[in-house]
């Protein structure tokens, strides 16, 4: 089963289907981070929960990233997401310098390489299920009604088609984060980031994201999650620890 | 980011609504206001075209035919008359007077009356809606919103008379109705019989003898408004407050509806959506908000004008520009949302 199909290999689109084509492709979907420094003021302090980090996540393999509280994990996923600029360092995606881009260029990475899994589902409350799926596809340029064709289709096979057009609240723990993962997952990203992505769901449905998480990576995705959970660190390839433990 | 703008009023559907009434209630009133303002410029406008004048020839000391006008003695009057004939002018009279029926009760609210008095048949006796012209000395010609009939009887002070026929729209000073006489009886009432005039009414051009000067009937019409000059000006201040509490209204839902998706905002910015689209999205729907709100307003306006016990007579460019205005009220006030909304990082997206 393959769930990250990129976004430009579908078809019959009211609009022409967006360039999407990766110069990420060119130089794989690994994950570099090289001497990656963040601070930030918290108050009236300065905070540097990450000095120096350097590992490699390579595609097709699960990363955890695992830490005491405070110890940057969620920095750390926010900087390859391109949604935090690090202090010093560099943070690769195959042939791009993440931590270079700026403006339209960065948002653009966000949006065509970038799936991210968040602790609380984050699923926006007025939308449905499959609207939610739809929005990075229709902000990846695809049509309203192939956007929904496509999420629908993406929901079905992820055992959501019963309830696509339900509103998150609507949805169990489970299905929520099981949206959300359908939601990182629509436009065929390069590289998913997921924060906590079980701790607030049962043990059922932490086996249903486990497989998720395997399945996508074995798609060719790069998978980092930061996580507390040894049920999913058992999964992870390779295990980075951030701070004192 | 127009589905989800859409989708986010509906799921906010209760609060939207509140804004919604809120605001076409503050509208409305603005709307009333504009109509209070365009009614006082309206009576005096009918006022001065029931004359079927051109030229209003009054003495040179006074501001005009209608407030504190130095009477025009007789030898004037003929002067200006024998110009251009009688035909073509005629002296007319205006003063203020009590009313009360025939029983001596009062006439709904109204104690006063605008009294002009005109020479019957010529310029300055208006033509009637329904009824007669003033003919005989006993006749009045009275505006309908004083609500007679033709053949009741009223009182002007102390005098008798007949209503002859009725006009509509004539009223000046803030909704005083006019009566309209005889001029030897607005004489006998105004100047205790001397054969004066206010004004000379003419319908071509005539040169004004010394000691006198002629209007034009927009200067007549200023000389109407002056006492309302003050009222519309306070009209229009009021009016604006209320485009700013409208604002207001619109501007805080909006402001509280980013504060409130302030992790939805963050998270759409993690997915790629750009600043400029986002705020996009909050402009439609303060413009929805706005337009929903004057086309509610625009209703209740229409529906409470009548209430006023000032004439409230709502310019159809008002109704027409009222929704331009609210899209543009609600523009403005989603700037401060769209101000925040831009300020909130992609970053907050992550954490419980």
């Amino acid at each position: 089963m393959t769930l990250t199909a990129p976004i430009n290999s579908a078809s019959g689109g009211s609009r022409p289907e967006p360039d999407l084509s990766r110069s990420v492709v060119a130089g794989g979907r690994d994950v570099h981070v090289v001497d990656l420094t963040i601070s930030y003021v918290r108050g009236s302090t300065r905070v540097v929960p990450v000095a120096g980090l350097t590992f490699y996540a390579p595609s097709s393999r699960i990363t955890a990233l695992v830490g005491r509280s405070g110890s940057g994990k969620t920095s750390v996923l926010s900087t390859v997401a391109g949604m935090l600029r690090p202090q010093s360092g560099t943070v690769w995606l195959g042939g791009i310098d993440v931590s270079a881009l700026r403006g339209t260029a960065l948002d653009a990475y966000r949006r065509r390489h970038v799936g991210v899994v968040h602790q609380a589902y984050n699923l926006i409350p007025s939308l449905t299920a499959v609207e939610n799926v739809s929005v990075p596809l229709t902000l990846a340029g695809l049509s309203s009604r192939e956007a929904r064709s496509r999420a629908g289709a993406l929901l079905e096979r992820l055992g959501l088609g019963d309830v696509q057009h339900r509103r998150p609240h609507q949805l169990s723990g489970g299905q929520q984060q099981r949206v959300a993962v359908a939601r990182a997952l629509a436009p065929g990203p390069s590289v998913v980031v997921a924060d906590e992505p079980t701790s607030n769901l049962d043990g059922s449905s932490v086996e249903e994201v486990r497989d998720l998480f395997r399945s996508i990576a074995d798609d060719g995705c790069t998978v980092i999650v930061s996580t507390h959970d040894d049920r999913l660190l058992s999964l992870a390839d390779q295990t980075i620890h951030l701070g004192s433990l | 980011m127009i589905r989800i703008a859409l989708r986010d009023l509906q799921w906010r559907s209760r609060r939207v609504a509140i804004a919604i009434v809120g605001a076409s209630l503050v509208l409305a009133l603005a709307l009333v206001m504009s109509g209070l303002s365009a009614g006082f410029d309206n009576e005096s406008g009918r006022t001065v075209s029931l004359a079927r004048a051109d030229a209003w020839i009054v003495d040179e000391g006074g501001t005009g035919p209608f407030l504190q006008p130095s009477p025009l003695s007789e030898a004037k009057v003929s002067a200006i008359v024998a110009q251009v004939g009688p035909e073509h002018a005629a002296p007319i009279v205006f003063g203020r007077q009590s009313v009360r029926r025939g029983d001596a009760s009062l006439i709904g609210e109204h104690e006063h009356v605008n009294l002009v008095g005109a020479v019957p048949g010529r310029l300055g006796s208006p033509r009637v809606r329904s009824g007669s012209e003033v003919r005989a000395g006993n006749d009045v010609v009275v505006d309908d919103s004083l609500g007679l009939e033709v053949g009741q009887e009223i009182l002007l002070g102390t005098n008798r008379f007949r209503v002859a026929g009725t006009v509509h729209g004539a009223r000046l000073l803030a909704g005083v109705p006019n009566v309209y006489v005889a001029l030897d009886r607005a004489q006998a009432m105004t100047f205790r019989g001397q054969n004066l005039a206010t004004a000379v009414v003419a319908d071509r051009t005539v040169t004004p003898p010394p000691g006198t000067k002629s209007l034009t009937n927009a200067e007549a019409k200023h000389d109407g408004l002056r006492p309302v000059v003050n009222a519309q000006k306070t009209i229009a201040l009021v009016r604006s407050l209320l485009w700013f509490v409208s604002a207001l209204i619109v501007g805080s839902v909006m402001y509280l509806s980013v504060l409130e998706r302030t992790k939805d905002v963050a998270v759409l910015k993690g997915m790629g959506a750009r600043s400029t689209s986002l705020a996009g999205s909050v402009v439609l729907q303060a413009s929805i908000l706005g337009l929903s709100a004057s086309v509610l307003g625009i209703a209740v306006g229409m529906l409470i004008a009548p209430v006023f016990p000032l004439s409230a007579e709502i310019p159809y460019a008002a109704v027409a520009t009222l929704p331009l205005v609210a899209i543009a009220v609600g523009i403005i006030a989603s700037v401060g949302a769209s101000r925040r909304l831009f300020s909130i990082q992609p970053a907050l997206a992550f954490g419980s």
